[in-house]
C-alpha cells in the first residue's frame, strides 16, 4: 500500500513533475519567446536608435546654412566715415580694444585716429592681406591711410556676417570647425565634463563612479557622469520630452555614436551642438554663437578666462547665467580656471591671476545674426531664384551683398525716433503707425538698407517688399517727364491749367479730382504744378497726352506691375510696394539709365570659389535731357513746393531731389527722394488701411530727413546734356529775360524748346535773391 | 603740368587706344603699401587741380586743409544741421564756407586711381573678371566720376560685350557734362562700337 501509496505518490508526484515540468516548459518556452520576442525588439530598437542617433548626426554635421555677409567697409583717404563710425563696424567685427594693436583683430580707437591690425579677408576679387593700419579723422572725414608707415590709396576690412540661411526649423548655428577651436576650450571642456574623453567608448563607468562617489562626499548632486557623448546625444533631443524612455536609450545611443564616429568628429559635433544659453524665445547652441552672444566677438579671439566661463557654463546655463547670475557665473570659471591650474594646462599662478578678472561679458548681446531681418528677407528672395533652399540652408555658400550696416543703423534709428515723436503730437490717431524704407546708391543701384517694420528686429510682415500701396503724387514725374520727352510741345515753362474737369473712368462713372488745398490755381508753369503738386494741373496734362503715353513712361523707369488705363492712374491710384518706387527713382536719380536694384554682389562656394556674380547692369530708358528737367522740377520741389520744409534743416549749399506722395484720406504717406550718394524712398500708414493725420510732407519726409542728416549726403549735382540750356526767363511773359529783372528765374530747356522772344527789363546790376536756388546749380 | 594730371594722361591715352596696343601697366597690386614710387602719388605730392573744364557732377569742391588733394568723388560733406525740433540727431554740426564758385574735374582720387591701375594690370594678364570686380568697387566708391565708366565700357568691349559697353559708354557720357577730352573719348568708343 505504502508501496502503492509511494508508487502512487510517484506517480502522483511523476504526474505532477510531468505537469509541473510541462508547466515549466511552457514557462521556459513562454520566456524563450518573449525573450527572442524582446531581443527582436531590443535588436529592431537598436536599428532604430543606431538609425535615428545617425541620421540626426548626419543631418546637423553637413547641413551647412549660407553666410550673409554686409559690404566690405572700403578705406581710403578722403571718405566720409567718422572715427566712431568705424569703431562700430570694428565692434561689429569682434575687434578687441587694446592699447597696443599688434596682433590681427586687435584695434585702438581716438576720436582723431584709430590704429588696427587687420584679419585679412578672401574676396571674390582676390585676397585683401591682413595688415596693420593707421586712419586719421578729421572733418568728418578719413584724412589720411597707411601701413607700416606708408601711405595706402585703399583698404578694406572684412564684411560682417550678418546672418544665415537656415532650414526651415529656423535654427540658427555659428558653425565651428574644431581646427578653428582654440585648444584651451577642448581641454577645459574634457577637463570638467569627461575627463576619460578620449579613451572611453561612449559611456564611462569610472566617470559615472567617479560623479557617485563626488556626489557622496558633497550630499548633494555636484557632478553628473554623462560624457561628452552623452550630452551631445541629450541634446540633440532637448526639444523632445526628457522621458524616462529617453533617458534609458541615451547610454546605447552614445556607443552607438562611437562605433560609427571618430572622437573629432564626436567632439565638433558637440561643440556646435551644446545649450550654452536662451535669448529670449531663440536657444543658444555651440560655442561659437555663445561665444557672440556673451562676448560679442568670434571663438577663436577669446581670452583664456572667457573660454573658461564658456566651458564652465555647460553644466547650467540658466543657473550660471554670466548676465543675471554674475557672482555664480563667476564661481564657476574660477573652479575651471582652477581645475586648468590642477592639470597643468596653465600655470596655478596664472589661473589665480585670471580668476580675479572681472567675467567681461558683453551688456547686451550684440548678436548680429537676424539683425537686420527685412534686408536677409530681400537677399533671400533675390537668392530663392536662382538656388534651391536645401543648397541655401546646406551647402554653406558664401553671399556678399551690399548691405551697409552703418546706414541700416541710422536707417531703423531714423523711422523709430521720427514715429514715435510723431505718435507723441498726434496721440491715438496715429496708434499702431507703421513704417517701411529703403535705401539704395542712388547711381549703382546697390541697396544699402531695408527696414520693414518700426520695430527693425522684428521678423513679420516686411513692409518694404510687401506693403503694396497707392503711390498717390509719387507717380507724377512719370507724367511730366512723358510731356517733356515732346519738347516740341511742352517745356517747363508750359503753362498748365490748373482748373477743374471731370473724367470718365472705364465703367462710365465720374470722377472730379480735387487739390489738397481744394483750390483751383488757374495758369501754372509745368515745373511748378509738378513741384507744387497740383492734381487738376496733373489729371490736365496726363489727360492731353493720352494715358497710353503716361503708362510707357511709368513701364521705362521700372514698374513691372499692370498699369489700369484709367484716369485716377494720373494721381497714384498705381499701387507699389517701396522697393518698387526706389526702382522707379533711381531710373531718374541715374539719368535715365534704369539700374535693376541689387542686394547681392556674389555668391561664393563654401570653398571659395564664384558661383555667381551680380556685375552693374543698365539700360537707357531716356534720353538724358527730360530727365535733366524733371531733376530740375524735383530739386524745386525740395526747394520751393511741397517738401521746402526741409531746407529748414539742410543749407542751400546740399543739392538734393525728391517727392512727396499723400493718398486719399492720407492713408498713406511717401516720399522718395535722392542725393549724390544715396536714394530714400519711405511710406508711413497703417496697416489697416486707417486714414492718417500725416500728409507726405509732415509724415514719411521727415524720417527722410531726419536719415539723411545722419547720413551726411553729397550734394546732388544734375550735369545737364549737351542739348540742354539755361536761360532766364519770365515765365508770366513767356519770353527770355535778364538776369536780376522781376520774375526773372533761370530755367533748362532742350535746345529748340526754348521761348523765343526777348525781353529787357533794363536793369544792369543783377539783384540776388534767397530763394534762386538754381544758380547753384553751377555753383554761382 | 600738374602730377595728377600727367598721372590720367597716361591712363587716358590707354583707355583710348585699347584694342590697339597692349596695356604696359605692370604694377604691385597686391599690396599698395609697397608701391609708393611706382604710379599711386602720395596726396603730400599733390597740388593745385588743373583749371576747370566742365562742372564735375560729383564735386561741390573741397576747401581749406583739404584742398591740397581733390577728391573728385568725395566732396566735402559737412554742413550745418537745424533741426526743426531739438531730437537726438547725432549728426555733427560744422559751419560751411560760401559755396564754391566754380568745379573742376580733378581727376579721380588716389583711391579710385589705384582701382583703376589695379584693373588695368589684371585685364592685361587676362583676368577680365577680376578686372571687373575691381572696377565695379572703383565705382562704388565714386559712382558719379565719368572715367570709371569709361574704363569699364572699354573692358566689357574687350570682353566683347558690346551692349553693355554701349550702356556704359552712354552713362558715362550723361555724366561727362561736355568736358570736351572725356566727351571726345566717350564719342570714340561709340563710334567704334559702331564700326565693329
Amino acid at each position: 500500500m505504502a508501496k502503492k501509496s509511494v508508487k502512487s505518490k510517484a506517480a502522483a508526484a511523476k504526474a505532477g513533475k510531468a505537469k509541473k515540468s510541462g508547466q515549466r516548459r511552457s514557462l521556459w518556452g513562454l520566456l524563450f519567446k518573449l525573450g527572442l520576442a524582446l531581443s527582436v525588439l531590443a535588436a529592431l530598437g537598436l536599428v532604430y536608435l543606431d538609425a535615428s542617433i545617425r541620421s540626426k548626426f548626419e543631418g546637423k554635421r553637413w547641413a551647412l546654412p549660407a553666410k550673409v555677409y554686409a559690404r566690405p567697409l572700403e578705406l581710403y583717404a578722403g571718405r566720409d566715415l567718422r572715427a566712431d563710425e568705424l569703431a562700430i563696424e570694428l565692434k561689429q567685427l569682434g575687434y578687441r580694444m587694446v592699447d597696443r594693436p599688434r596682433r590681427p583683430g586687435e584695434a585702438k580707437v581716438q576720436s582723431w585716429r584709430v590704429e588696427l591690425v587687420s584679419r585679412g579677408f578672401e574676396f571674390a576679387d582676390g585676397a585683401e592681406p591682413s595688415r596693420p593700419l593707421d586712419l586719421r579723422f578729421g572733418d568728418g572725414r578719413l584724412q589720411t591711410l597707411s601701413s607700416g608707415g606708408r601711405s595706402l590709396a585703399v583698404a578694406r576690412l572684412e564684411p560682417v556676417l550678418v546672418g544665415g540661411i537656415y532650414p526651415a526649423d529656423n535654427e540658427d548655428r555659428e558653425l565651428v570647425k574644431l581646427d578653428q577651436v582654440p585648444e584651451t576650450l577642448v581641454q577645459a571642456l574634457i577637463a570638467v565634463e569627461d575627463r576619460n574623453f578620449y579613451t572611453h567608448h561612449g559611456i564611462s563607468l569610472k566617470g559615472i563612479a567617479r560623479a557617485m562617489w563626488a556626489n557622496v562626499r558633497a550630499g548633494r548632486l555636484v557632478q553628473g557622469g554623462s560624457t561628452l557623448t552623452q550630452q551631445l546625444v541629450k541634446n540633440y533631443f532637448l526639444t523632445s520630452e526628457r522621458s524616462l524612455a529617453r533617458k534609458l536609450t541615451e547610454a546605447p545611443m552614445a556607443m552607438l555614436l562611437e562605433l560609427h564616429y571618430s572622437k573629432d568628429e564626436i567632439l565638433q559635433a558637440y561643440l556646435n551642438e551644446v545649450y550654452l544659453g536662451q535669448a529670449g524665445s531663440r536657444a543658444i547652441h555651440g560655442f561659437g554663437l555663445a561665444s557672440n552672444y556673451y562676448f560679442g566677438r568670434p571663438l577663436d579671439s577669446l581670452s583664456v578666462d572667457q573660454l573658461a566661463l564658456l566651458a564652465g557654463l555647460v553644466k547650467g546655463p540658466s543657473y550660471y547665467d554670466p548676465r543675471r547670475r554674475p557672482e555664480r557665473a563667476t564661481q564657476r570659471r574660477n573652479l575651471v580656471l582652477k581645475l586648468l591650474g590642477q592639470q597643468g594646462l596653465i600655470s596655478e599662478a596664472q589661473a589665480e591671476q585670471l580668476s580675479r578678472r572681472p567675467l567681461g561679458v558683453v551688456a547686451k548681446s550684440s548678436l548680429t545674426k537676424g539683425a537686420f531681418p527685412a534686408y536677409l528677407d530681400l537677399v533671400k528672395r533675390q537668392l530663392r531664384k536662382e538656388y534651391r533652399q536645401e543648397d541655401l540652408s546646406s551647402e554653406g555658400l558664401q553671399v556678399f551683398t551690399s548691405l551697409d550696416p552703418i546706414v541700416q543703423r541710422q536707417a531703423e534709428a531714423s523711422l523709430k525716433q521720427v514715429t514715435a515723436r510723431l505718435q507723441k503730437h498726434h496721440g491715438k490717431k496715429l496708434k499702431g503707425l507703421q513704417g517701411a524704407m529703403v535705401v539704395a546708391n542712388s547711381q549703382t543701384g546697390e541697396v544699402v538698407a531695408v527696414v520693414g517694420d518700426r520695430e527693425p528686429r522684428y521678423q513679420g510682415f516686411n513692409r518694404a517688399l510687401d506693403a503694396i500701396r497707392p503711390i498717390g503724387s509719387l507717380v507724377k514725374p512719370a507724367v511730366y517727364l512723358a510731356a517733356l520727352e515732346r519738347p516740341e510741345q511742352y517745356t517747363l515753362s508750359t503753362p498748365i491749367e490748373d482748373q477743374p474737369l471731370q473724367l470718365q473712368n472705364p465703367d462710365g462713372s465720374v470722377w472730379s479730382p480735387n487739390n489738397f488745398d481744394k483750390k483751383a490755381h488757374g495758369r501754372v508753369p509745368l515745373h511748378q504744378a509738378l513741384s507744387r503738386s497740383y492734381n487738376l494741373a496733373t489729371a490736365n496734362l496726363g489727360m492731353d497726352q493720352g494715358m497710353a503715353r503716361v503708362i510707357d513712361a511709368l513701364e521705362r523707369l521700372g514698374v513691372r506691375r499692370d498699369i489700369k488705363p484709367y484716369p485716377a492712374t494720373l494721381l497714384g491710384s498705381l499701387s507699389l510696394s517701396p522697393l518698387e518706387v526706389s526702382q522707379l527713382y533711381q531710373t531718374i536719380a541715374a539719368n535715365g539709365f534704369e539700374t535693376p536694384q541689387r542686394a547681392i554682389r556674389s555668391v561664393l562656394t563654401a570653398e571659395g570659389s564664384l558661383l555667381s556674380s551680380y556685375p552693374f547692369e543698365l539700360q537707357q530708358q531716356f534720353d538724358p535731357a527730360p530727365i535733366h528737367l524733371i531733376q530740375y522740377a524735383l530739386q524745386e520741389t525740395v526747394r520751393e513746393g511741397t517738401a521746402k520744409s526741409l531746407y529748414r534743416r539742410f543749407p542751400d549749399s546740399l543739392n538734393m531731389a525728391g517727392k512727396t506722395g499723400t493718398t486719399n484720406d492720407q492713408r498713406d504717406s511717401w516720399f522718395a527722394g535722392f542725393t549724390g550718394d544715396y536714394l530714400a524712398v519711405v511710406w508711413l500708414g497703417h496697416d489697416d488701411n486707417r486714414p492718417t493725420p500725416l500728409t507726405g510732407s509732415s509724415g514719411a519726409l521727415q524720417v527722410w530727413a531726419e536719415l539723411m542728416a545722419k547720413l551726411r549726403p553729397a550734394s546732388y549735382q544734375a550735369v545737364p546734356p549737351p542739348d540742354v540750356q539755361y536761360l532766364w526767363v519770365d515765365e508770366s511773359l513767356g519770353v527770355q529775360t535778364e538776369q536780376g529783372c522781376p520774375n526773372a528765374r533761370l530755367v533748362p530747356y532742350i535746345v529748340g524748346s526754348e521761348p523765343q522772344r526777348k525781353h529787357d527789363c533794363g536793369i544792369q546790376a543783377p539783384v540776388r535773391r534767397a530763394s534762386d536756388w538754381f544758380r547753384r546749380l553751377f555753383g554761382g | 603740368m600738374n602730377p595728377m594730371l600727367s598721372k590720367m594722361l597716361p591712363l587716358g591715352l590707354l583707355l583710348l587706344l585699347a584694342g590697339c596696343a597692349a596695356p604696359n601697366y605692370n604694377v604691385p597690386i597686391e599690396d599698395r603699401s609697397q608701391r609708393s614710387s611706382t604710379g599711386t602719388i602720395s596726396p603730400s605730392t599733390r597740388v593745385d587741380p588743373p583749371p576747370p573744364s566742365y562742372p564735375q557732377p560729383d564735386s561741390p569742391a573741397t576747401s581749406g586743409s583739404e584742398s591740397d588733394y581733390p577728391q573728385a568723388g568725395e566732396p566735402a560733406r559737412s554742413y550745418p544741421v537745424e533741426p526743426i525740433e531739438p531730437i537726438e540727431s547725432s549728426a555733427p554740426v560744422v559751419p560751411q564756407q560760401a559755396p564754391p564758385s566754380s568745379v573742376t574735374y580733378a581727376g579721380p582720387s588716389p583711391a579710385l586711381l589705384a582701382l583703376m591701375e589695379k584693373a588695368d594690370a589684371m585685364e592685361s594678364r587676362g583676368d577680365m573678371r577680376g578686372a571687373l570686380a575691381q572696377l565695379e568697387r572703383a565705382q562704388r566708391i565714386s559712382p558719379r566720376d565719368p572715367m570709371v565708366y569709361l574704363q569699364l565700357a572699354r573692358l566689357r568691349l574687350h570682353m566683347n560685350d558690346r551692349t553693355r559697353a554701349k550702356q556704359l559708354a552712354q552713362r558715362g557720357l550723361s555724366l561727362a557734362g561736355g568736358d570736351p577730352d572725356l566727351t571726345a573719348a566717350f564719342q570714340a568708343l561709340l563710334a567704334e562700337l559702331k564700326r565693329r
